[in-house]
């Protein structure tokens, strides 16, 4: 029987120990690292946010102060964090813009209509079908606020709800990114089984 | 909510009613919309999970130590603190001076005591050695000299009358001013005495006044003083007994020349004889000398 979050937490904060930390962060490892991976699309920067995002926590931890009030699930907390990391690094490099909701939902343009027109040649969106990064590079096509959406829910498991609180907008604009996102890459995943018969058949 | 936003919540299991996705799945265009958005999520279902490096697992717990026990590998570790070799020469600096100005005080000291010494030496020995005769002979003579000028100056001012009349002034006031032997302070050693002389030499010679407010501080001192120290006058008292009494000395003296100096036989020619006026049985001797040839 595995620990519950809390109970790790707190045998860390009451006695320092380090092996219920260990359990806690291997635990959640592949969630938070895999939201980081496809935010920044580099493992090892991926790496340095996930070292920096839980050297956070650890300070904040032991010095029993900053958002961590034992209140609500620990993860959501880390994930928190996480995402300041991510933003401050994507700020720093000027591959964030924040989009209000109104661009969703409001304005009516179509959401095709802001997917980036890069699309790879058939040839190789054909090879890269079978290899494991294709998905990584439709999501990384993604507008931002959608990859965020699906990213979290993806992959950290957080519900609607926690990534509407995290994001700071409403549980209706986390759904419809999350919507649209899913669409998006159903459209390219059509457009690469469309484009591969027909380069066989040329063939 | 928008029934697409349901079917979302349904294909990840956050559907509060699961009659409700029946019931749209009934719909073909939202069945449509599901069967889209499952095919996307089935792809991302089937990613492999991503997994950091364990080396930053082993970083982070190795931080997770407690506070001080623990180090932190993925930070920059603080290098060791480096010597302060400016403030080492600082100190060094300050403790070489230290030691300089102690060995210059020293030397100066040795020096004074050496030097000096040797340069008092001839005074010591005098007042170890004393002598009195030559001291008093060197007061003899400077009391003649005193009273050799005030001869002179006597003698320019009209002598014979001025002289006596200032001679008697002064013995009145020295009178008037002239301490009684139950008032005197004892006077120091004789070799203590050798070292006035200059000042004596220095000294202008000022006659009864300075000198009465003298004895009367003595007097004064005396008065106040203990019993204990009526026999340990200091040095500065004796000083001033020392200077009244030669100056004592030598008024006694100059008015002593001043009356051996007044002619015992006075002349014919400055009797009243230049008033006109002849006493009876006195002749002058040339006079007589004519009568008797």
């Amino acid at each position: 029987m595995h620990p519950p979050d809390e109970q790790l937490v707190a045998a860390y904060l009451e006695r320092g120990d380090q092996n219920a930390f260990r359990i806690l962060v291997e635990r959640h490892q592949e969630r938070i690292y895999g939201y980081l991976l496809g935010m920044v699309r580099d493992r090892d920067l991926a790496n340095d946010l996930f070292q920096d995002t839980f050297l956070r926590v650890i300070d904040a931890m032991q010095r029993r102060r900053g958002s961590y009030t034992q209140q609500g699930r620990w993860v959501g907390w880390v994930m928190r964090i996480a995402r300041n990391a991510t933003l401050d690094h994507l700020r720093s490099r000027k591959k964030w813009q924040d989009v209000s909701a109104a661009n969703d939902e409001d304005t009516g343009a179509s959401f095709w209509d802001r997917l980036p027109d890069d699309a790879p040649a058939a040839d190789e969106q054909l090879h890269r079908l079978q290899q494991s990064d294709w998905l990584d590079e439709c999501i990384d096509r993604l507008p931002p606020e959608q990859r965020e959406v699906l990213l979290l829910r993806q992959e950290t498991e957080l519900t609607f709800r926690e990534i509407a609180e995290l994001t700071d907008v409403s549980i209706n604009t986390a759904l419809g990114r999350m919507r649209y996102a899913l669409l998006n890459l159903r459209r390219m995943i059509d457009e690469s089984k469309k484009k591969q018969p027909a380069e066989s058949q040329a063939l | 909510m928008d029934e697409k936003l349901h079917i979302v919540q349904h294909l990840y299991g956050e559907g509060d009613d699961p009659a409700e996705l029946q019931r749209l799945l009934e719909d073909d265009g939202y069945r449509a919309e599901y069967e889209a958005l499952s095919e996307a999520k089935s792809y991302l279902d089937g990613r492999p999970p991503a997994r950091p490096d364990p080396l930053v697992i082993d970083r982070i717990v190795a931080a997770a130590a407690p506070p001080r026990a623990g180090v932190i590998p993925g930070k920059r570790q603080d290098r060791a603190a480096r010597p302060n070799r400016a403030a080492r020469r600082y100190r060094l600096a300050g403790a070489l001076s230290g030691v300089l100005a102690l060995v210059l005080v020293v030397g100066i000291g040795l020096n004074q005591f050496f030097f000096q010494g040797m340069e008092r030496a001839p005074a010591d020995a005098e007042v170890m050695m004393p002598n009195a005769a030559p001291a008093e002979a060197a007061e003899d003579e400077e009391a003649k000299e005193f009273a050799r000028r005030n001869k002179d100056d006597a003698g320019e001012a009209e002598a014979g009358a001025l002289a006596p009349a200032s001679s008697r002034a002064l013995e009145e006031r020295l009178a008037t001013t002239q301490p009684t032997r139950q008032d005197y302070v004892p006077a120091p050693p004789e070799e203590e005495m050798i070292f006035d002389d200059d000042a004596v030499e220095a000294e202008p010679m000022v006659l009864a006044e300075p000198d009465s407010e003298m004895v009367a501080g003595a007097r004064l001192e005396k008065s106040t003083a203990g019993p204990g120290d009526e026999a340990a006058p200091t040095w500065d008292e004796a000083d001033d007994l020392m200077r009244v009494h030669r100056r004592l000395d030598m008024v006694r003296a100059r008015s002593r020349e001043s009356i051996w100096d007044e002619s015992a036989v006075m002349s014919l020619d400055s009797l009243p004889a230049q008033t006109g006026r002849a006493l009876p049985g006195v002749e002058a001797a040339g006079k007589k000398k004519q009568r008797q040839q």
